[in-house]
């Protein structure tokens, strides 16, 4: 009877430890986790990849035979894509497809989806014919030409410090360049932050200078013209290239910038400077959020050949 | 054999009895040499208020435990604490203003446990996942301004006649006094002294001891050193105020220099020597007599806590 008793209360103690296992505590602080992977996603100097999915075809085809023509979409930054057109350019003589142009939507990376959105594009087409008698094999180049609306928000945590002349010693926060190397999941990155306090007229406001640079593989056009870059609509408005529109935000504050429309060239540094239109009348040095926002059309291109052999 | 343990056993109680500190030796009611020390006030954050990590759905909470170290006592017009270093826009609803110092009496011959209390300061987190942000660094600052007074005293020799020809016995040769600190971030560390016949001049070496700044002795200084104003200018930081220097009943602040014309002394690297003198003095022989001096200042120290602010999604 006794060792019965033993014997149930040891498999009592057992079965509490194993269920006790399970249970974790939940600390709030176990959400931390999950938003440090957050901001994993919001790096990267890449935004839409199109890469010619191989695998997927044939890319040796006989005259006028029938095969498919396959393109990887993938979103490979941090923003959504709601608004992209694409385009298939090829040699119709030699490739003839019925729809060549549409609209896609990508979602960017989350913890949901750490890579990123991927679709596949299908283009029916037919092979034409090789004019050249002495010719067998002629490689024929396809271009999945994209265009898309994408946004670059760069947030840091930035120290203003209205004590310009020194006189306090112990302070918050120093106010110093902030390198931002890693990109933030755009193909349009913002790659340094110097910050000032200037004496204007009005008293001691702080200053940003903003170096912008297009770390990606395509363009940057206005967001307005990626109809017409991708779409249906003319091509004709050369100064709608490199342009792209910019929102710095200090706290609350929305910054004042110059120059107020944004430029932004391949292997070219943007440098811009803005500054707060209020004055600060604390003299202590304090952490503020600057957000930097950057709204762009980006064009892209991915290409794939395919080979077209003569049937006799 | 139980005899012996029972004697072993009452030969222990008896040594453990005599090893038992008598409560007749209690310790003294009052003490003399209280004003001693370089801290005036001394702040700290209280253990998790505010945390190092919180959720942006959470109130924000910090509290600071001030201990007045010093003699002098505390908690008068315009003695405030402030806490910055933040976002307003992002820690809501902490004043501006800053929390009235609460009533600390310093330590005194019937008081020689400093006087505790608390500030509390609360407010709310906006959001941060409109701001896109995946984390909020800050580090809180709790600056306390305050007014404060040093008192030293020492006893010095005054030789009415140092050099005479006579040669005799002397009660007392004047000679240079340290005095060490005296419960107060400002301390009068030594006092030169250097006779001549009829005038005996002083050289009073003073130093911010403490942790913090001193600055200008008043009201409007106090205000101006609130971090949501303007700040204390260059001429305004590192100076004490004498407030009164007085020797054999005798006040010889008017003699000291160099002092401004509201009677402030500044400090260079936290160090400043006052020179006063004391005239037409009368008499032979030389004595020993107090030298009393009384500096006012205002103070601040600060304190720091990293805090991280984390968006809930």
């Amino acid at each position: 009877m006794k060792l019965k008793k033993i014997i149930l209360m040891l498999t009592f103690i057992l079965l509490i430890s194993c269920t006790l296992q399970d249970i974790e505590f939940k600390s709030p602080f176990q959400k931390q986790a999950k938003i440090e992977e957050f901001s994993e996603y919001q790096t990267g100097k890449q935004g839409l990849a199109i890469r010619f999915a191989e695998e997927a075809v044939q890319t040796k085809v006989r005259e006028t035979s029938l095969f498919d023509l396959v393109f990887e979409l993938q979103n490979k930054g941090f923003s959504d894509i709601t608004r992209g057109l694409y385009k298939l350019i090829t040699e119709e003589q030699y490739i003839r497809t019925e729809r060549p142009q549409g609209v896609f939507l990508l979602k960017g990376k989350s913890p949901y989806n750490p890579m990123g959105e991927i679709k596949r594009i299908n283009f029916p087409a037919k092979a034409g014919l090789i004019d050249q008698e002495q010719i067998y094999e002629f490689p024929v180049k396809t271009t999945l030409v994209a265009c898309y609306a994408y946004e670059t928000i760069a947030t840091t945590g930035i120290c203003i410090d209205p004590d310009v002349k020194g006189i306090k010693k112990d302070k918050a926060c120093e106010m110093e360049e902030i390198s931002l190397s890693d990109g933030q999941g755009a193909p349009v990155a913002v790659t340094k932050i110097i910050p000032r306090m200037e004496f204007t007229e009005r008293g001691a406001v702080p200053t940003f200078e903003i170096y912008i640079e297009n770390a990606g593989e395509g363009q940057v056009i206005s967001e307005n013209y990626i109809e017409n870059a991708c779409g249906s609509k003319p091509r004709t408005n050369i100064q709608d290239y490199n342009k792209a529109e910019i929102e710095v935000i200090l706290s609350d504050k929305i910054l004042t910038c110059e120059p107020s429309a944004l430029e932004i060239k391949k292997y070219k540094e943007t440098r811009i400077y803005c500054e707060q239109k209020t004055t600060t009348q604390r003299s202590a040095a304090y952490t503020a959020p600057l957000q930097i926002k950057i709204n762009y059309g980006y064009m892209t291109s991915g290409y794939g050949d395919i080979t077209i052999q003569k049937k006799g | 054999m139980i005899k012996k343990i029972i004697l072993a056993i009452s030969l222990l109680m008896l040594i453990s009895c005599q090893l038992v500190p008598t409560t007749q030796q209690q310790e003294p009611i009052y003490t003399e040499n209280f004003r001693t020390g370089t801290e005036g006030t001394r702040l700290n954050f209280i253990k998790n208020l505010p945390p190092e990590k919180l959720l942006d759905t959470e109130p924000f909470t910090a509290m600071i435990e001030l201990t007045n170290e010093g003699t002098h006592t505390l908690g008068g017009a315009g003695d405030k604490i402030y806490l910055a270093g933040f976002d307003p826009a992002i820690i809501q609803g902490i004043s501006t203003t800053g929390q009235q110092i609460p009533q600390l009496e310093g330590r005194s011959q019937y008081i020689y446990e400093p006087s505790v209390d608390a500030v509390q300061f609360k407010g709310t987190i906006r959001d941060l996942s409109s701001l896109r942000m995946d984390k909020y660094k800050a580090t809180i600052v709790a600056t306390a301004c305050y007014s404060y007074e040093t008192i030293a005293t020492a006893q010095v020799c005054i030789d009415p006649d140092p050099y005479s020809a006579t040669a005799k016995q002397k009660v007392c040769t004047p000679e240079d006094t340290f005095l060490g600190t005296q419960g107060a971030p400002i301390a009068v560390e030594e006092v030169k002294v250097i006779p001549s016949k009829g005038t005996t001049r002083f050289r009073i070496h003073v130093r911010n001891a403490g942790y913090g700044d001193s600055y200008k002795n008043g009201i409007d200084y106090l205000q101006k050193c609130s971090p949501y104003s303007t700040g204390l200018a260059f001429d305004e930081i590192d100076y004490i105020q004498v407030g009164d220097v007085t020797i054999s009943g005798t006040n010889i602040k008017p003699t000291c220099k160099p002092l401004d014309s509201t009677g402030h002394l500044r400090l260079t690297n936290g160090a400043g020597v006052l020179i006063c003198e004391l005239k037409n003095i009368r008499g032979q022989t030389p004595y020993m007599t107090p030298l009393s001096i009384l500096l006012r200042y205002g103070y601040r120290n600060s304190i720091f806590q990293e805090i991280e602010i984390l968006p809930t999604r």
